[in-house]
């Protein structure tokens, strides 16, 4: 069984309107996603900007009721735990937060905010406490005398490595990382990318690491997941994706992706149009409004993922049926 | 712990603006002085409500005309008079001889009565003259004269009381700004009001933030229907035009049937507890205040909160699953403290005007002195020129409301995180 | 596009900045954001201002625009505009400039427009303000703006509010906006930024066309190289407040010659030749914050090329083989090599 595994998970927002506020809508931001995540594995999830991969991820790790499906974590259905069976589970899973500014309390000194949660997890006993948040600091590569700083004492780079030791502090199993480096610099964004990498070796993690950034995804990940919409497009590894990927969608997401070399910029790619409303979205493909290969029944049916190849399925029947018929 | 205050980034910035520094210092002043109004019984309600002059006299260093210096004097002339008459009805009484705070002379009866004489000779040819200060205004050998024998007749005054007690500094303090129609000092009156304004302001700020905050802080976090709850409950206080709630609450608090049921019931708890019936305390105003104020913070809190909620830093404290109590006064609530701070002192100088409006409506404050109530009661003296006490009232509530204006808008700065 | 012959010869320079300091007094003192920036555009050009937050940038293109709160703001140096020195320009002249010869477009398309007009309403606005149309002229040049930037169905979308528009439509209708009066110059201080990657491809590409078309020179400010290689003939490097490169967007990405850009160019992790869990290179410690610049070169500190001469003298920015370099040691000049 998988280490973690989301099952069919569906996750919608009502949308209020009238006088009594009676419900009018829902926005449909995670439309039935299914994953396992090894142990030790890395899944990116990628897509653009109100596809739903952060709500994924907020789901999973239960800051959000799912409307439908169900999550486990290593044998145990956690989708269905209440708040206290859930406690145990708290400090297995963790999430590092996108924007470095906001995520952090900006009235508590960095030792007050990890000293909080080692105390309330009761991680190390009390006379090891100062000593563990010292190490933790130095294992983000902060030195410790910064410990009684402020967050606006730091730089933005400083603030996600804090993030990262928030999160590491009850030394948990399994992160999930929300866009962790898109809104730093990139030679920061490198850092931090580096940081992440020695520290899932040095302590085993299981991540999914949410982002938008193919090049970064691709560096970063085991495997992915395109989604579109609420939905997954396609599932892939990481190993060679600029041959591997089949829909058209990732197809036109890697060609979008600026190529840092002024000479091959001949052509650009362009996909038209753009993402339509997930507060009704179409009744077939997803993608169909802005795909090339898209036909009838594109519009009408939404196509089931189908397994291609090892590890990898695409939810894209003309790509299918082409592929079969050779 | 003083020393990472004193260290602060929030403190410098305090300490570099000036203004704020100046204006805590005055709020200060005024806070002491309230305080020792309360414990110290520096000015209490006798004093307040004590004559110290026979009928209103300038202040502010003005000096009263002659025709209104002769009436004076002949009031306090009268007086003794007035006791040398009971004292030959009734020769064994050893009654106090003072009059408007002054002592009378121990002096033989026979001998008052000539000096009394004496005083009637120079002042009765004062009063035949008509239009007496419009003479001494255009000057001239006759006003020379006029003041020589007004200097006369007021030694001879001066003389029934003795020096000590009409020289002190506190009956000079008393009499520095004048006195009402009742000859009660104004000055003390004003101090007195010193202590009604700070009341009012401190208890009404800090209860209106308090129950804004709470209900704000449920409202935002919660949601569903204990926001909804919330939501109508300040929408439909704050459909209700402020002034007329204050006044219909004021008004129930003082003589109706709320209050009279209240005061049954509590009678000998609240003689005890505060030392005065419910409607002669400041209980009823700061009610009103509360019940309308706390609208306000209660607005701005849930707001805020709805947005700290969503925030990355308080969804990061819940992944770590700390409780919604821990999450809300430990994450959210520091986050709050800026805001309640600036509504606080926001609502301090509202609660204050108000208190002035309300008793100048005959609502407020019913036992004692307020600057509400010294302004009602100077309502027909300007008309007259006597404008000594809608001054110092005005002047009081205005240095104490400037100096808060000036404290709360800079700690909007110093407090906001996001000013550098 | 214009290449880099014509903007070597060009006699026609439309912006000239020289010597440009910025700095703004605090509390703190005065504190220097940029520091002796100087840098042309010719007409028709696309320049590329690349840097890392706090790298001065967006001081820049502000102090061109001169968007700085002027009571807090010191220039000096000079931005030779047609013939004027913005700098020295009343602020009535400035708005003369503003919106009708230089144009600006910015990061944030949420904010940027006003919510309670119409779309139509606010390219008026800008037509009214610098052009002497009739009320029907400006409709029909208006909704020739928007079908210049390729906004589907414009006599709709003339009538439509902004929040019935997703980013990437409002990004266009900044651009129409900015494009109504033919502006001599565009600066476009992250356009993308805030866009997806499908998205900002649309943008660049139409940024892309419309420069051909109009020719337009556009100042392009942006912290992605990428953004920067797929428009950009020329780049402008920044870092701490200065210029540390000037160079053809090719010289650039193959060649660089400041420890700096290559660090930056190296820290972006490269698509299709991966091998998996390889670090990434990264540049070292932290930008010099403002208060405590250092007096030799500002990039010393992080530099693996570093010589005790960077500490102690400040390099001047100088020709090195057809590019402005502030390096006492470009990479892969006869300096470094020696050294």
């Amino acid at each position: 069984m998988s280490f973690v595994k989301a099952e069919d998970l569906v996750k919608h927002f009502p949308i209020r309107g009238g006088v009594f506020s009676r419900i009018v809508g829902a926005v449909h931001a995670v439309n039935g996603v299914s994953l396992q995540i090894e142990k030790g594995e890395t899944l990116g999830v990628i897509g653009e900007s109100g596809c739903g991969k952060s709500t994924l991820g907020k789901t999973i790790i239960r800051l959000l009721q799912p409307t439908a499906g169900s999550v486990w974590f290593d044998g145990t259905m956690t989708s269905a735990l209440s708040h206290n069976d859930l406690m145990p589970f708290r400090r297995r899973m963790q999430f590092i937060f996108q924007d470095p500014y906001s995520s952090l309390n900006p009235r508590m000194t960095a030792s007050q905010m990890l000293t909080e949660v080692i105390r309330f997890h009761d991680i190390v006993p009390v006379g090891e406490r100062k000593k563990y948040v010292d190490e933790l600091l130095e294992t983000v590569q902060l030195r410790p005398e910064y410990r009684n700083r402020y967050p606006h004492e730091f730089s933005g780079g400083q603030r996600q490595r804090l993030n990262i030791a928030r999160a590491l502090a009850v030394k948990p199993e399994f992160i999930i990382a929300d866009e962790p480096v898109s809104a730093l610099d990139v030679s920061v964004q490198a850092q931090i990318l580096n940081l992440l990498m020695d520290l899932r070796e040095q302590f085993g993690l299981t991540m999914m690491f949410i982002s938008h950034d193919l090049k970064v995804v691709e560096h970063f990940c085991d495997r992915m997941i395109v989604m579109y919409l609420g939905s997954v497009m396609e599932r892939v590894s990481c190993d060679n994706i600029y041959e591997d990927v089949r829909h058209p969608y990732t197809k036109a997401l890697l060609r979008s992706n600026p190529i840092n070399d002024p000479d091959e910029q001949t052509e650009l790619f362009i996909l038209e149009g753009e993402v339509p409303s997930p507060r009704d979205p179409p009744p077939g493909c997803p993608f169909a409004s802005r795909c090339e290969l898209v036909e009838d029944a594109c519009r009408s049916t939404q196509p089931e993922l189908v397994t291609l190849g090892e590890g990898q399925q695409i939810a894209c029947d003309p790509v299918v049926r082409k592929l079969r018929e050779g | 712990m003083m020393q990472r205050l004193l260290n602060s980034r929030s403190f410098r910035k305090y300490w570099k603006h000036k203004p704020a520094v100046v204006s805590s210092i005055i709020i200060a002043g005024y806070v002491i002085v309230s305080l020792a109004i309360v414990f110290g019984d520096l000015v209490t309600i006798e004093n307040c409500e004590q004559r110290v002059a026979p009928k209103e006299l300038p202040g502010f260093g003005l000096l009263p005309v002659v025709s209104e210096e002769l009436n004076a004097q002949e009031e306090y002339v009268n007086e003794i008079d007035r006791l040398l008459q009971k004292q030959r009805k009734n020769p064994d009484t050893e009654e106090k001889c003072r009059y408007m705070g002054l002592e009378v002379v121990d002096r033989p009866p026979e001998q008052l009565e000539k000096e009394i004489e004496e005083y009637f000779a120079v002042a009765d040819q004062l009063y035949q003259i008509d239009d007496i200060d419009d003479i001494v205004a255009e000057g001239g050998s006759e006003a020379q004269d006029i003041l020589s024998k007004l200097t006369k007749a007021r030694e001879i005054q001066r003389g029934f009381y003795t020096a000590e007690s009409q020289d002190a500094l506190a009956r000079k303090l008393q009499l520095s700004l004048g006195t009402d129609r009742q000859g009660r000092s104004i000055f003390l009156r004003a101090v007195y009001s010193i202590k009604v304004a700070i009341t009012v302001g401190f208890v009404t700020g800090i209860l209106a933030v308090g129950i804004g905050t709470i209900l704000g802080l449920i409202a935002g976090y919660s949601g569903g229907w204990a926001d909804a709850l919330v939501t109508w409950l300040y929408s439909t206080f704050a459909s209700i035009p402020n002034i007329v709630l204050l006044m219909v609450l004021a008004w129930v608090f003082q003589g109706g049937e709320v209050d009279k049921w209240l005061n049954d019931l509590t009678n000998n708890y609240f003689e005890k507890l505060i030392g005065g019936a419910l409607e002669e305390t400041l209980i009823p105003v700061i009610i009103a205040f509360s019940a309308t104020y706390w609208i306000g913070p209660c607005r701005i809190i849930r707001g805020e909160t709805l947005k700290l909620r969503e925030s990355e830093y308080v969804q990061a404290a819940r992944v770590m699953g700390f409780s919604r109590f821990r999450v809300l006064f430990r994450h959210i609530l520091p986050n709050l403290s800026h805001l309640m701070l600036i509504n606080f002192s926001l609502l301090f100088i509202g609660a204050i005007k108000s208190e002035v409006i309300l008793s100048f409506l005959g609502l407020g404050v019913q036992r004692g002195a307020s600057w509400g109530k010294m302004i009602d009661a100077s309502k027909s003296d300007v008309a007259n020129g006597m404008f000594w006490q809608i001054g110092a009232a005005t002047a009081f509530m205005f240095g104490l409301v400037l100096a808060f204006n000036i404290l709360s808008d800079a700690l909007q700065d110093i407090l906001d995180p996001k000013h550098v | 596009m214009s290449d880099d012959k014509t903007t070597q010869n060009s006699p026609q320079t439309v912006l000239s900045v020289q010597d440009l300091c910025t700095s703004f007094r605090t509390d703190d003192g005065l504190i220097n954001a940029v520091k002796n920036v100087s840098f042309e555009l010719a007409a028709g050009e696309f320049v590329g201002l690349v840097g890392e937050s706090g790298c001065g940038k967006s001081v820049t293109s502000k102090s061109i625009m001169r968007l700085l709160p002027d009571h807090i703001t010191e220039y000096s140096g000079a931005i030779e505009f047609g013939g004027t020195n913005l700098l020295e320009l009343p602020e009535k002249g400035m708005q003369e400039i503003r919106g009708n010869r230089i144009a600006m477009i910015f990061q944030e398309p949420m904010t940027a427009l006003n919510p309670v007009f119409t779309i139509g309403w606010q390219l008026n606005e800008a037509l009214l303000y610098h052009t002497k149309l009739g009320k029907a002229e400006r409709r029909d040049r208006a909704i020739e703006l928007l079908k210049m930037v390729e906004i589907p169905l414009p006599e709709q979308r003339y009538d439509e509010y902004p929040h019935q528009l997703s980013g990437g439509m409002r990004q266009r209708v900044l651009i129409a906006i900015a494009l109504a009066c033919e502006p001599e110059l565009l600066i476009a201080d992250e356009p993308t930024t805030a866009l997806d990657v499908t998205i900002q491809a649309q943008i660049l590409k139409l940024m892309r066309d419309l420069q051909e078309k109009t020719n337009t020179a556009i100042l392009l400010i942006t912290h992605d190289l990428g953004v920067v290689a797929q428009t950009c003939s020329r780049v402008v490097v920044m870092y701490a407040g200065q210029v540390v490169e000037q160079a053809s967007s090719s010289d650039l990405f193959h060649r660089p010659r400041h420890p700096y850009s290559k660090a930056l160019l190296e820290s972006i992790p490269r698509s299709g030749k991966k091998k998996k869990g390889q670090r990434l290179a990264t540049i070292p410690g932290l930008v010099p914050t403002l208060q405590m610049m250092p007096s030799g070169c500002r990039f010393a500190d992080r530099c693996d090329y570093k010589q005790d001469r960077c500490v102690d003298e400040q390099p001047e920015i100088g020709l090195t083989e057809e590019r402005l370099v502030r390096c006492h040691f470009p990479v892969g000049s006869a300096e470094a090599s020696e050294a």
